[in-house]
């Protein structure tokens, strides 16, 4: 689902510009005072070690009585260092059948001079479609100074949009990856409008009100450097939902506000009436596909799996009128066999029913950048981009992504727009996230669950060890798991590496570094739809893995697996918030003891634990094999950088326990 | 995927080409540009489509393949007012993949140029078909910058579905002027079964060349007509360390002409003569010394004894005068950039001297000219690089000679600088260039050299570490790092407008990916500014478990700077040669303090791999200071000491290898067991693993 984008993203989605109105094609623009008088600020001293720093990030907006903003932005970056001078750099994305761009100028300026002027034809117009999008209505203006820009120097850019309102809601991020001098929005409605804001988050701007003008200002936020397992809120300060309300007498013609969730349910409902329909052509598909069904959840699996498999293409258009809120019609999807998530959640909720089961439509927010999560507090869409289905189940069905719901009793919760998540299974990033399900009577959000690494990220890897006839080469027969959201990481890897030489590829990526040299000799892919687990068998050989010693020993390392799935920290500092992203790694690896050779010592059992995961790896002499068992859980955390370094040692602890190496010896 | 003339400057009776534009860029590239036979207005017509390639589940040819182009076909037709290409291109889907990457169809094209006789046809595997026309595809523009619009056609094709046949045709003008020239890549991802390009009307003089194609036929040529047909291309897959993608892949040119132009007419000799002679004059005529570039020269030069010497001062010189403009931006630098830039006339050597400042060929030539000035015998020397194609000699080769260096006459030999590449030391060429064909541009002449390739002692990797091992397997000390040649420029080129603080976060990611309990602490870099090498760095290592622990014994790697690192050939086999960026050397030195109460268990040095003086290998040396208690590990791996750095695919079992015997050399373990009494244990001398 393509909901409307904000009129302001996160700064680093956006950074300001518009279509220049100049009258002369090639004249440059006169500086501006704000501009002026900012780019003599000095440099604040949290931008240490930042390559740009924004001096000042303003935005007013000014509604009128039809809802209609004009929101005029006003940046100014100045580069510190020469490796920032791509952040001399702006532009606005806007809806191009309904926003207009009235103005963009921009400036650089060296030591108080122009080293260039600023053309009209230094400004591009590009559509912003997404990989897989058909049509996209959302356009970008973009300035790129970056090629001028030095040390020094400081670019900054005003633009001026008319963004005519969908619904009478704004939500608004504070907060940047380069630290922030001073960073401000304010909002001035006519008279008699009021609004109701809510903002959320750790660092909030401070609140001034004058009259109808009302304005958050943010000051000294310092630099947020991209740094490995970020955690995706890092960079938000804040953010604020603001509901905006024509007087009594004056809501004709002014977008929709919202006070309850109800009223946003009746949104999707008027938009969408009429759009879940059927066919003849559904009806006997729907049949079709659940006619050797035994079960409700063998009918919601299959039409589910069918409904993946149609492809997503996105058609963004009549985004003024709300459309990104509406689905097309079951039918049309149906014979098109494509569509985005709405689209798609649609369809199988049509589906369902023609299989006399009862669905709703649920409304998500997929934030991979920001985190963001959906608040309760707050009715309104401008939070959710998504849209996925709410499945009423009984108690016969106990899966993981079945939560019990204000009005609608079980619902099992699924997405048919993730390809390769299973009916049971949430994909990661809507876990733990709040959805909206739009039916009549809700009064708030549900929460779906997060699943733990145990349960839903969980990697089996089998792997037996014969040594060769040389005594120096090694043959491996192996065998990786995965179920859940690992096995959809898995499963989505075995759809698109079809090519031996890719199959290959996917098996070495499992080997650990020493024995990737090894030759794969045959590899195997299945994928079990009923147990929801996906398998990757294969067998290889390593020449020279094993290390003869004098007098009839050899050296054998059992770490034939990689540890890719773990994370590597390299700094030995860190600035932000971590967010560990969950596994549980299940591996054995069996040695045959073979020619004669006995272990000389058994390598001791370790075990270990942390407020982030756990390790423990056994070994045990069999008659004739060494088995090593090795269990590492990472858990799904967001931890403050102040622990960084108990997160490094317990990762570190990890490798120090993580040695297999045995020492084979002849006779007993 | 398209080619445009880059000599530098027009030649003599040659329109300025035109380029290829974005709408033909993403259109060949995107959709494999095709045609069919005549432009056919109204409603389109299908050639049916076999009942094997319909109910075919899988390529025959290419197993495991997403999608085969069954059919794609390209003509180049023309009146005498207007010229266009009629493209048809017809994919066999056989997974979802595919169907996922072909489900959205985009014809980008400028706002200059037309797209008619638009269609598409999805064909199921029973046969059933349906078609799309003009106004199924959705219109919208992609790009407006000052005034101009690039546009885009778009058709989401409903259900397609592996085993479904889509077809894409269209027809869209085109330039045929004299002078322009098109490349297209035939191999394509997806396997080909047919390519055919054809030529209907040409109303000029053209030429078709392909190259590395197996199977390709050239019917009914003559000078307006011609059909060039490919069969079975297989799908183009890149692999590591490969020669430039132009040698390897599928493609083929073709080039405007007419009688005119007599560089794209001539036979092979004469047309080579030609360019040789016309460049040659040229670059004499510029690079004449005035009286101020003899003075220069001179006193560049003296207390110079031997020619070598001189042409290194000179060469020093140009490098360290002039501001580089390719390399180098500033307040100053940019206003000298924006003079020279609107320019009219080029910027001679005595310009490029009092300016201090030019770009990379600027700086050559005032090298030649100071060069010439103290009487040595120059010519320019146009190469061709591995950013585009070393296969230049051929009729058209010549359009691809993108780099220029110059050539010095050293008694019966050419010998090559090139100052303008700033990092370069004098003796060096930049690596894409090195073991290229050049043309020494001589006005009486051909001459063709081969540039040539920096031994590995050039680019020598010098990494000593003095390390402590305590009884838990953990590693401490101090490494120092040299890196010389193009093992240095590499890194100082990639940094150099840097952060120390992410060349320091990369370089420790660097060294823990191969680590992952490493610390790294202390980075103290020098010559990472400027063109000085080697470029070296200092750090403190700290390596949490990095020996194993095997009961009460230890099993240390001693190469600590190769442990953990990635085979460097993983795929079974190769289909393409092998090229390695450049020579290189690496030469490691480590002690290592073994724990107290631990002695060597009858330990062994690692197998010596290949031939360190010739091609490819690594020899090893491991001893044992009693007294200080400390491992001596000696490690120097060399590739291309004999300057050999191309190999043949057939070579790839015996490389691979090779390099498998290297890694596992390099992670060859010394085992220490407890001592059994207090007193010293002698320590055995290292011998050679078997």
């Amino acid at each position: 689902m393509r909901f409307p984008r904000l009129p302001r993203l996160h700064f680093f989605a956006v950074l300001f510009a518009a279509i220049p109105v100049i009258p002369a094609f090639c004249q440059s623009y006169d500086t501006p005072d704000w501009l002026t008088a900012t780019m003599n600020l000095a440099t604040p001293e949290n931008a240490a070690h930042a390559p740009a720093v924004i001096l000042l990030d303003d935005t007013s907006l000014e509604m009128d009585a039809k809802g209609v903003l004009t929101e005029i932005h006003r940046e100014a970056i100045r580069i510190l260092h020469i490796s920032g001078r791509d952040y001399a750099a702006g532009h606005a994305t806007y809806d191009g059948k309904a926003d207009r761009v009235l103005e963009a100028n921009a400036w650089l300026f060296r030591d108080g001079k122009q080293p260039r002027p600023v053309k009209k034809g230094d400004w591009i117009d590009i559509a912003t479609n997404d990989p897989g999008t058909a049509i996209d209505e959302y356009r970008s203006k973009q300035i790129d100074l970056s090629g001028t820009a030095l040390a020094g120097d400081v670019f900054g850019y005003e633009t001026r949009v008319r963004r005519p309102m969908v619904v009478a809601q704004l939500r608004w991020s504070f907060g940047a990856l380069l630290p922030i001098a001073t960073e401000r929005l304010s909002l001035a409605v006519p008279p008699g409008f009021s609004i109701d804001d809510k903002m959320f988050g750790a660092n909030q701007p401070t609140l001034s009100h004058s009259g109808n003008t009302w304005t958050w200002t943010s000051t000294d936020r310092p630099y947020r450097p991209n740094e490995p397992y970020l955690d995706p809120t890092a960079r938000d300060d804040a953010d604020l939902l603001i509901n905006c309300t024509a007087p009594a007498g004056s809501a004709a013609g002014f977008p929709r506000s919202f006070s309850t969730w109800q009223e946003v349910t009746s949104m999707y409902e008027s938009l969408n009436q009429g759009q879940c329909d059927s066919s003849a052509e559904l009806v006997a598909k729907t049949h079709s596909l659940t006619a050797g069904c035994a079960t409700t959840l063998d009918k919601i699996r299959a039409l589910g799996a069918y409904v993946q498999k149609i492809r997503y293409i996105e058609i963004n258009e009549g985004l003024r009128y709300g459309y990104g809120w509406k689905a097309r019609k079951a039918s049309f999807v149906f014979s098109n066999g494509y569509g985005d998530c709405k689209d798609k959640a649609n369809l199988l909720i049509a589906m369902l029913r023609e299989a006399g089961i009862k669905a709703h439509l649920v409304i998500a927010m997929i934030d991979p950048d920001h985190g963001f999560v959906a608040h309760s507090e707050f009715p309104g869409p401008m939070q959710f981009n998504h849209a996925i289905a709410g499945i009423e189940v009984d108690s016969s069905i106990q899966l993981p992504a079945v939560v019990e719901t204000e009005k609608s009793g079980r619902l099992l919760f699924f997405d048919p727009t993730d390809p390769y998540t299973q009916v049971g299974d949430l994909p990661y990033l809507i876990q733990g996230t709040n959805v909206q399900v739009a039916e009549n009577g809700i009064t708030g959000l549900t929460r779906l669950p997060r699943f733990d690494a145990a349960h839903d990220f969980l990697v089996q890897r089998h792997v037996a060890l014969t040594i060769s006839a040389s005594e120096t080469g090694i043959t491996a027969a192996g065998q990786i798991s995965a179920a859940g959201q690992s096995g959809a990481s898995l499963r989505s890897d075995f759809e698109k590496d079809t090519q031996p030489t890719e199959l290959e590829k996917l098996v070495t990526h499992q080997l650990s570094d020493a024995f990737r040299g090894a030759l794969v000799e045959d590899r195997k892919t299945e994928d079990n739809p009923l147990l929801g687990l996906c398998t990757l068998s294969f067998t290889c050989q390593h020449p020279r893995f094993v290390q003869r010693l004098p007098g009839n020993g050899l050296v054998v390392k059992l770490d034939v697996l990689s540890r890719h799935y773990l994370p590597n920290f390299s700094e030995n500092e860190r600035r932000l918030p971590i967010q560990l992203q969950p596994v549980m790694i299940q591996d054995e690896v069996v040695l045959k003891l073979t020619g004669g050779y006995t272990v000389d010592e058994v390598p001791r059992k370790i075990s270990f634990e942390s407020p982030y995961g756990s390790y423990a790896a056994d070994f045990s002499l069999m008659r004739d094999a060494l088995v090593m068992k090795r269990t590492i859980t990472i858990k799904y955390l967001r931890v403050p950088a102040e622990n960084y370094a108990a997160v490094r040692k317990f990762l570190t602890d990890i490798v120090r326990a993580d040695r297999s190496s045995v020492l084979l010896k002849k006779g007993t | 995927m398209q080619g445009q003339l880059r000599s530098g400057k027009s030649p003599r009776l040659m329109h300025t080409p035109v380029t290829f534009d974005r709408l033909q860029l993403k259109l060949f590239s995107l959709f494999l540009a095709c045609a069919i036979p005549a432009v056919v207005w109204g409603k389109p017509e299908w050639e049916p489509i076999p009942a094997d390639d319909l109910a075919t589940l899988e390529c025959k040819v290419y197993p495991g393949a997403s999608a085969e182009a069954l059919i794609v076909r390209q003509t180049f037709d023309a009146s005498p007012d207007e010229a266009w290409t009629n493209q048809f291109q017809r994919i066999k889907i056989y997974s979802p993949k595919a169907a996922e990457e072909r489900g959205v169809m985009n014809i980008d094209y400028s706002e200059y140029s037309k797209v008619w006789n638009l269609a598409a046809r999805v064909t199921k595997p029973n046969g059933k078909s349906t078609e799309f026309h003009k106004d199924d595809f959705h219109d919208s523009v992609v790009v407006k910058v000052g005034g101009y619009k690039l546009k885009r056609k778009t058709l989401a094709v409903p259900n397609l579905e592996a085993g479904d046949v889509v077809e894409l045709k269209w027809t869209q003008d085109a330039a045929t002027n004299e002078g322009n020239y098109y490349w297209w890549y035939c191999q394509l991802p997806i396997p080909v079964r047919h390519y055919t390009f054809s030529m209907e009307n040409s109303q000029h003089d053209y030429r078709v060349l392909w190259f590395n194609v197996a199977h390709a036929d050239l019917r009914n040529a003559n000078t307006t007509q011609m059909t060039l047909e490919m069969q079975n291309l297989p799908p183009f897959d890149e692999e590591p360390a490969m020669a430039p993608t132009r040698d390897v892949r599928g493609w083929f040119l073709v080039l405007f002409t007419n009688s005119y132009l007599r560089w794209f007419t001539k036979d092979q000799a004469g047309l080579w003569q030609e360019i040789s002679s016309y460049f040659g004059e040229d670059f004499r005529l510029l690079t004449k010394p005035n009286s101020q570039i003899k003075s220069t020269a001179k006193e560049a030069i003296a207390g110079a004894a031997t020619d070598a010497e001189k042409l290194k001062r000179l060469y020093d010189f140009c490098q360290q005068h002039v501001s580089n403009l390719d390399y180098f931006d500033s307040a100053d630098l940019q206003k000298a950039k924006k003079k020279l830039d609107d320019k009219s006339r080029p910027q001679t050597p005595e310009q490029t001297l009092q300016l201090a400042s030019g770009y990379s060929h600027h700086v050559n030539e005032l090298f030649a000219s100071l060069a010439r000035a103290v009487g040595f015998d120059v010519r320019q020397a146009r190469s061709a690089s591995r950013d585009a194609t070393l296969l230049v000699r051929n009729p058209m080769g010549w359009l691809f000679l993108d780099d220029d260096t110059v050539a010095v006459r050293r008694g019966k030999e050419w010998k090559f600088y090139a100052p303008g590449d700033y990092y370069e030391p004098c003796g060096m060429l930049k690596s894409s260039i090195e073991s290229a064909t050049c043309l020494v541009c001589d006005e009486d002449k051909v001459i063709y050299e081969t540039n040539p390739v920096a031994p590995a002692a050039n680019s020598q990797i010098t990494r000593r570490g003095r390390f402590t091992l305590d009884a838990d397997g953990n590693l401490e000390g101090d490494v120092e790092i040299s890196m010389d040649g193009h093992a240095g420029i590499r890194d100082k080129s990639n940094w150099r407008s840097w952060q120390s603080a992410e060349i320091d976060t990369e370089y420790r990611k660097r060294i823990t990916t191969q680590l992952p309990s490493a610390e790294v602490g202390d980075l103290n870099w020098e010559n990472l500014q400027g063109d000085k090498l080697p470029l070296r760095v200092h750090y403190k290592l700290k390596v949490a478990g990095y020996a194993d622990t095997a009961g009460s014994k230890i099993i240390l790697p001693p190469g600590v700077f190769k442990h953990g690192a990635a085979a460097f050939f993983t795929a079974e086999t190769r289909q393409y040669p092998i090229f390695f960026d450049h020579a290189w050397s690496e030469h490691d030195d480590i002690e290592i303090v073994l724990p107290e109460g631990y002695t060597l268990d009858a330990a062994t040095a690692p197998a010596n791999v290949g031939d360190v003086a010739g091609t490819l290998g690594v020899h090893y040396g491991v001893g044992y200071k009693a007294k200080a208690h400390t491992l001596l590990y000696k490690r120097d791996f060399a590739l291309g000491a004999n300057s050999m750095i191309a190999f043949q695919a057939a070579s790839y079992p015996a490389l691979k290898n090779l390099f498998d015997a290297i890694n596992r050399s390099d992670e060859h373990t010394i085992v220490l067991k407890p001592k059994p009494a207090p007193a010293d244990a002698p320590a055995p001398a290292a011998t050679p693993a078997k």
